[in-house]
């Protein structure tokens, strides 16, 4: 054996070991200094709102139950987030901290789709079903209203029946794909029918012919009566006609005084 | 001087217990978490939930049987077959390139050999044979090291090529580990250190022209030294492993309660598969499988100190280095201490070359204690 490089090796093995050792010593201790010493006293200073919200900084901390100088490390991103999700006007949230100092959070608000009036009080429903305050803005009442809900409390943060929410994903469809269509229905009515579902009254903007639709309908359907209606009012034939129902084929026109 | 490597602290007459328990906990502990990490994926994979687990046991079984193999042969035979074995692998790191595989890339790489449904990944392999490669230069040149043309670039060039084929296999990781597991080598053999400052330099050429190389390796950099800047992108998989050590806290939540493994953390059941561990057993489940390989490293060590020839001894010391080294950075990567590379966790992760190969290292390491013990 050559004692000299086993010796060498040796030596070299022990530094290499001591120098790891060392090292992970030294994190071993900064990381202790950091959670007992320095992270109990880290706060905020700089918090970022983004995806637009109706009320300021301060009133949003509020509602999230931070104070303006709130520790870093006393909330996690995901109780934020739940505390999020509970104010009505919020469809979703991302939270972020940035270390060591900040706060990022984006809202994606709720967009009205109708509006519900009653007694006076204006609310605002979503393509969720969900209800929440109509203070988003003028745009905000350039909407059809929606008639005939039902709720068992009637206020922001409720949601209407789960059988009707299809309808308002049907409704934010047809917003998206056909803007100017939504655009010329004035109010929709909602009645319940005999067969568990409900049935749908359409009431265009500029006709006083209301138009039935069962509980399957779509853009398409909307269109078909759009045109119909046009038809009808270059006939001459609108001011006889109270009502165009359209849940079967033929379409049954019936005329005022029926 | 201190006594701690010295052979009278490895003298016995059979094969090294400790060490042998070691294996066998590190192994046992390793495919019970890889059945928690990787249940799910299974599921989804292939309908079951063993899917991972029962490839590993395969593996684990093969690997078994060659690390029994290993840890009797004769050492001599082993330096015998060491230049074989270097023309072999060179082959095979070449071989990737062939049109002749199954898959020619996977994940955007080049570096696996497949056929027949089954997978071989020869830079594993390129790590036991650049360990042996070296651990037989430097006994062959003993005592002449400080020549630089006739004792250091041969081991030199040779081992740089092999991670010049890695990193060509686009392979980063495992070539900067490989790397690194070169210079610890050459350190340890009794390189003067102002030729260790040479390879140190060539090598941090080689560490910054790979990285500048690929935009994505930038990207993981700056990704480390600015986590939020890429939150759903780059920086996702440390990201959500941090979330998942933090959900583990101090005690964890439970073996087989975890959540983030259910598609949370991307390579859960691979690379990141410490990152289930520490969610599932906490802070303390994490020192245990820190435990084991200290004890792998000490026995290991000792061992390879207590051997009377240089091959043995830098062979023991190489493979000693390489485990608990792997263990390190993956812990390090998981924690988020040092950028995203794919270095696995020895024993632990889902992998067939990497397991059969630290397996091979482990029988190897059983065979310089018997060595002792003779």
């Amino acid at each position: 054996m050559n004692v000299a490089t086993g010796y060498l090796v040796r030596e070299r093995l022990r530094f290499v070991v001591k120098f790891v050792v060392l090292v992970l010593a030294v994190i071993l201790a900064l990381e202790l200094i950091f959670h007992l010493a320095v992270a109990p006293n880290l706060r905020l200073s700089r918090v970022e709102v983004s995806g637009g919200k109706p009320v300021d900084d301060a009133a949003l901390l509020q509602l999230l139950g931070l104070r303006e100088h709130e520790y870093y490390f006393s909330f996690t991103e995901s109780e934020l987030e739940d505390r999020l999700s509970g104010l009505p006007w919020i469809r979703s949230s991302l939270v972020s901290k940035v270390f060591p100092d900040q706060l990022i959070i984006h809202l994606t608000r709720r967009q009205p789709l109708v509006l519900s009036v009653e007694n006076e009080s204006v609310l605002a429903v979503d393509e969720d079903g969900s209800v929440f305050e109509a203070n988003a803005g003028p745009e905000g009442w350039d909407l059809p209203l929606v008639s005939g809900l039902t709720f068992p409390r009637r206020e922001p943060g409720s949601r209407v029946p789960e059988v009707l929410v299809p309808l308002f994903r049907q409704l934010k469809d047809l917003q998206s794909s056909s803007p100017s269509l939504f655009r010329l229905v004035s109010e929709i009515g909602v009645r319940k029918n005999d067969r568990g579902s409900y049935d749908v009254v359409v009431y265009p903007a500029q006709t006083q012919v209301r138009i039935l639709l069962g509980d399957q309908w779509n853009a398409q359907v909307l269109q078909q009566m759009f045109v119909l209606l046009d038809l009808m009012k270059k006939e001459g034939w609108t001011g006889k006609t109270k009502e165009i129902d359209f849940r079967a084929i033929p379409v049954v026109l019936r005329p005022r005084g029926s | 001087m201190s006594t701690r490597f010295s052979p009278e602290g490895v003298r016995g007459e059979k094969t090294d217990t400790t060490l042998l328990l070691t294996l066998v906990l590190l192994v046992g502990a390793g495919l019970v978490v890889l059945f928690s990490a990787s249940g799910f994926k299974g599921e989804v994979l292939a309908n079951s939930a063993w899917y991972f687990v029962q490839k590993q046991v395969l593996l684990v079984v093969a690997g078994g049987i060659g690390a029994w193999y290993l840890s009797r042969i004769s050492l001599e035979w082993v330096r015998a077959i060491v230049p074989w074995l270097l023309l072999v692998t060179l082959i095979m790191m070449v071989s990737v390139f062939l049109p002749i595989w199954d898959a020619q890339e996977i994940y955007g790489a080049r570096r696996w050999m497949v056929k027949f449904g089954m997978s071989f990944q020869p830079s594993e392999l390129a790590k036991l044979t650049v360990v042996l490669y070296l651990a037989s230069m430097f006994a062959k040149k003993e005592g002449r090291l400080d020549n630089v043309t006739e004792s250091l670039l041969p081991p030199f060039g040779m081992s740089f090529l092999f991670v010049i084929l890695t990193l060509a296999q686009n392979d980063y990781s495992t070539a900067m580990f490989l790397l690194f597991v070169i210079l610890v080598m050459f350190f340890l053999a009794g390189v003067k250190l102002v030729h260790f400052a040479v390879v140190c330099g060539v090598a941090l050429l080689l560490g910054i022209v790979g990285v500048l190389s690929a935009p994505y390796r930038l990207e993981r950099i700056l990704t480390f030294l600015s986590p939020h800047r890429d939150p759903s992108g780059a920086s996702f998989q440390i990201s959500a492993a941090r979330s998942a050590l933090e959900a583990g806290g101090f005690w964890g939540v439970g073996l087989g309660a975890g959540v983030h493994k259910l598609g949370g953390v991307p390579e859960v059941h691979n690379d990141f598969i410490a990152a289930a561990l520490a969610e599932e057993t906490g802070f303390w489940g994490i020192v245990l499988v820190f435990a084991l390989f200290a004890v792998l490293a000490w026995k290991g060590w000792q061992v390879s100190l207590a051997q009377s020839d240089s091959f043995a001894r830098m062979t023991g010391v190489g493979i000693t280095t390489f485990l608990s080294f792997q263990m390190l950075i993956n812990l390090a990567v998981v924690s988020g201490m040092v950028p995203a590379t794919g270095v696995t966790l020895p024993y632990f992760s889902y992998g067939g070359t990497s397991i059969l190969i630290s397996l091979l290292m482990g029988g190897l390491l059983l065979n310089l204690s018997r060595r002792v013990a003779a």
